[in-house]
């Protein structure tokens, strides 16, 4: 049974190999990619070996429970079912623990547990130690890696077997919260390679190590800074977790075994994308609309892509002799600014497409409030991390309410005076379907002005904010954090709310005229 | 007011049995056979409605009786000249009253009027640039007006008071304006489900529903973009009747439509009209018209040339003539001798 599974693993995997040039030029490629970056991190960990200890166990468990995190969450994001689900076996009459340890085995080969090895060689050689430790490091290293390959498999059996699609969904938003927790470590892990050293507490490697995911790989360290009792527990509970995966992935085998699967009741239900996330109302509806087509739009998408590229800018100023720490400061800002200013001519992307808005009498507050969605979406969260991100690399967490406040000011003070002018003041965009490079026939005298009053007025609104945080974070009037962090996010909120107001009634008011103009251009 | 108010709320309310009995008759059975069992359960649900509704669902019930008798009568007595279809006598469901809307210098349409009573399927036709879009696209609030109003059961498209009762009572499939086509079908129907108010899990079972009306299933994955015109008009016309309006203004519905869609199309409709519902269209076939359609008018040049039942329009020659003879395109074929004389 086992020989078997075995003998169908590497048959399928050949067969990748073996139709067609494409596919396995692919497999090639990929397979070269993971393996190299597994040999460059694996490099890069096994020069820690002259770094003091706490170092190098901040990093490797920092970052190896990080890989164990990503084992569980990855398969989440795939809709095929794995190659060791057992529900494939259904109807052979197979045994459970020879299927299981088969199936296991069988997905156990393949690239994931190729780079695992490498990377494990990494690990054991950054302890330089001696010999015992590095024993010790063998140990954790297996163990972290049958870990790691079993959270796979039991993540990726639980996801194929979760038929609704919408459930499916829930979990990756999950998945996403998840990211952002580790967003902290990863955070700490940057700081330990930065030059300088590290400076970390290391409270978060110990927490670590009490978790599955870090406590095989917390032993050898543990060991060899002498610390038995701890080195024993973290044994424990690697033991304890290689022990209720495997009874988790038996009794999944087992499940998939006997039960015959289940009909698949939703096979002709189409996905919905965004609209299956939001509520049922026309505000949901057309912000499920601007969502997919800010992904799906090439004009949206490529309005979008500028975006990581503008803290790019601040370079020069740092080279012609600017501060790196002030620099710090102005990229989240500047793309705040940008991003609430790409809605400002939405209407006019719609095209003739708006008679659906103006047949179905959608009322103005749905459709303003629909269309500012995927700049909230993206723009609030990015304040947030943005602004963090900022402030930890200017040094000084203390002003992370005044950043925010100049972000999440310019944000939403755009987002609202977008909200009228997309309404009021319309000019000629690129047609759907046409190249976002290629210029409109006319765009007018709108265009200028449009465009002039949104960033004009968005930084004019946001004024008294980004002088109070200038006198908080340049000049060091902490007292004044506080202060901007209100004055920035009572202007946004107000100015938005104000500007939805406005941008409602007008839009309720020229429906047809907006459409009329449509059709002009 | 009240009346619309409450004959449109059984609108709302009753597509749940009409969906499943739709359903029903699409899935292979002969549609001959099934139409009486859809339209039995239809009736009682719209009892309890305005006197207004009640006036509809006589109409629809006595609407197929006038069609059958010219079919037998012909056989058995052929001297008997067969009685001529009734003018549809429910109540104005859309009336438009000197409409006046111009371009710059070009006149689209003056002092035009129109009555489109509750249970008819009516064709407008007209040559090309005779502002037949226009009046639609006025009609059904897309386009503002110069002058002149449209009601749609008493309630005033352009009034901003009204207009949203009158725009809830209309679907519309306008010619030549784009969809959010970035969407798939399926995303795309229910855009247009939940914009018009409906919930979701309503707005979901309705797209499955029309999807299979209109063999739609297999591209409800794909992005509308993607679509052949045809298609795409059917997906546009199965995101108009999604909020089972009462009146339906459709602009060239059948343009690039197959022949095989465009029966069932078809069937669709006179079904919707036999319940009840009202069909406006346009169209450039008189063939299809004359076909389909209860009642007509020609507009040419902004102005309505004639207006009535097909029979009393066609005047006892085919409408194709009597269109051309309206339209006056006899002038135009002189001329050209020309193209007689082949250049080589």
């Amino acid at each position: 049974m086992v020989a078997l599974l075995l003998r169908l693993r590497v048959a399928g995997t050949a067969n990748r190999l073996r139709f067609g040039l494409r596919p396995a030029f692919t497999a090639v490629v990929a397979v070269l990619v993971a393996v190299l970056a597994s040999i460059a991190v694996s490099t890069l960990t096994s020069r820690l070996r002259d770094d003091p200890l706490g170092e190098v166990q901040a990093l490797v468990v920092g970052g190896g429970a990080l890989l164990l995190v990503g084992f569980v969450v990855a398969p989440f994001a795939s809709s095929r079912p794995p190659w060791g689900d057992p529900r494939r076996l259904y109807g052979y009459g197979a045994p459970v623990d020879r299927a299981a340890v088969g199936l296991a085995l069988g997905s156990a080969l393949g690239v994931p547990a190729l780079c695992l090895l490498i990377l494990g060689v990494g690990y054991v050689r950054s302890f330089g130690l001696g010999s015992g430790i590095a024993w010790l490091a063998v140990l954790g290293a297996v163990l972290a890696g049958a870990t790691a390959l079993l959270l796979a498999l039991v993540a990726g059996t639980v996801s194929a077997s979760i038929t609704g699609r919408r459930a499916r969904d829930f979990l990756a938003a999950g998945g996403v919260v998840v990211g952002l927790l580790i967003i902290p470590l990863v955070v700490d892990l940057v700081r330990v390679l930065l030059p300088g050293g590290y400076r970390g507490s290391g409270v978060a490697t110990s927490g670590l190590a009490w978790t599955p995911f870090g406590a095989a790989l917390a032993l050898p360290g543990h060991a060899a800074s002498g610390q038995t009792g701890r080195a024993v527990a973290d044994l424990l509970v690697a033991l304890v977790t290689l022990g209720l995966l495997w009874w988790a992935w038996r009794t999944l085998v087992e499940r998939g075994l006997r039960r015959p699967p289940a009909p698949e009741v939703a096979a002709d239900r189409v996905g919905l994308g965004w609209f299956d996330l939001l509520p049922g109302t026309a505000s949901g509806a057309v912000a499920g609309r601007s969502l997919t087509y800010w992904v799906r739009d090439a004009r949206y998408r490529w309005s979008l892509v500028i975006l990581p590229f503008l803290p790019l800018l601040v370079i020069p100023l740092g080279i012609a002799g600017v501060d790196w720490r002030m620099l710090a400061l102005a990229p989240v800002p500047l793309m705040c600014l940008i991003l609430g200013f790409l809605p400002h001519n939405d209407v006019a992307y719609d095209n003739t497409a708006l008679w659906m808005h103006v047949s179905a009498n959608t009322r103005g507050l749905a459709d303003r409030l629909g269309r500012l969605a995927p700049a909230l979406v993206i723009g609030v969260p990015l304040a947030l991390v943005g602004s963090f991100a900022a402030v930890v690399l200017h040094d000084d967490i203390a002003v992370f309410g005044a950043e925010f406040g100049v972000a999440i000011a310019l944000l939403l003070t755009g987002l609202g005076l977008a909200s009228i002018l997309s309404a009021a003041l319309p000019y000629a965009a690129v047609r759907p379907g046409d190249d976002p490079f290629q210029q409109p026939q006319s765009t007018g005298a709108a265009a200028g002005w449009s465009q002039s009053l949104m960033i004009g007025g968005a930084a004019l609104l946001s004024a008294p904010t980004g002088i109070l945080a200038v006198m908080a974070a340049v000049e060091g009037r902490t007292d004044l954090v506080g202060a901007a962090f209100w004055a920035g996010t009572l202007t946004g909120v107000g100015v938005l709310v104000a500007g939805v107001a406005i941008g409602s009634a007008v839009y309720s008011r020229r429906a047809p005229e907006l459409l009329a103009f449509a059709l002009r251009s | 007011m009240t009346e619309a108010d409450d004959g449109d709320d059984t609108v709302i309310d009753a597509p749940e049995a009409e969906g499943k009995a739709e359903a029903a008759a699409n899935r292979g059975t002969p549609a001959r056979k099934t139409t009486p069992r859809t339209q039995t359960p239809r009736t009682p649900a719209r009892k309890p409605a305005a006197p207004a509704a009640r006036k509809t669902a006589a109409t629809a019930t006595r609407k197929p009786a006038p069609r059958k008798p010219p079919a037998t009568g012909r056989k058995k007595a052929p001297v008997v000249v067969p009685e001529p279809p009734k003018a549809p006598e429910g109540p104005v469901v859309l009336a438009i009253r000197g409409l006046g809307k111009r371009y710059g210098s070009t006149v689209a349409v003056e002092n035009l009027d129109l009555e489109v009573r509750a249970g008819t399927f009516y064709g407008i036709v007209g040559p090309n640039g005779a502002g037949k879009t226009t009046t639609l696209s006025i009609a059904t609030g897309l386009l503002r007006p110069d002058s002149g109003t449209v009601e749609i059961l008493g309630s005033d498209v352009w009034s901003s008071k009204d207009s949203r009762q009158a725009k809830r009572s209309l679907g519309v499939l306008p010619d030549r304006l784009r969809l959010f086509d970035r969407l798939t079908g399926a995303q795309f129907l229910y855009y247009a489900g939940t914009l018009r108010g409906l919930d979701g899990a309503t707005a979901r079972k309705r797209s499955a529903d029309l999807a299979e009306a209109f063999g739609l299933q297999d591209a409800l994955g794909r992005l509308v973009s993607d679509y052949s015109v045809g298609m795409t008009k059917k997906v546009a016309l199965a995101a108009a009747i999604i909020h089972s309006p009462r009146v339906l203004v459709l602009d060239e519905p059948f343009e690039s439509v197959d022949p095989v869609s465009a029966a069932t199309v078809t069937e669709i409709l006179q079904r919707y009209v036999r319940g009840g519902g009202t069909v406006l269209l346009s169209s450039h076939s008189m063939d299809l018209v004359e076909r389909i359609c209860d009642s007509v008018a020609v507009i040419v040049d902004g102005h309505v040339l004639a207006q009535g039942t097909v029979h009393d329009v066609r005047a006892g020659r085919s409408l194709q003539e009597r269109f051309v003879e309206l339209a006056g395109g006899q002038a135009a074929t002189e001329g050209m001798e020309w193209l007689h004389s082949f250049s080589d």
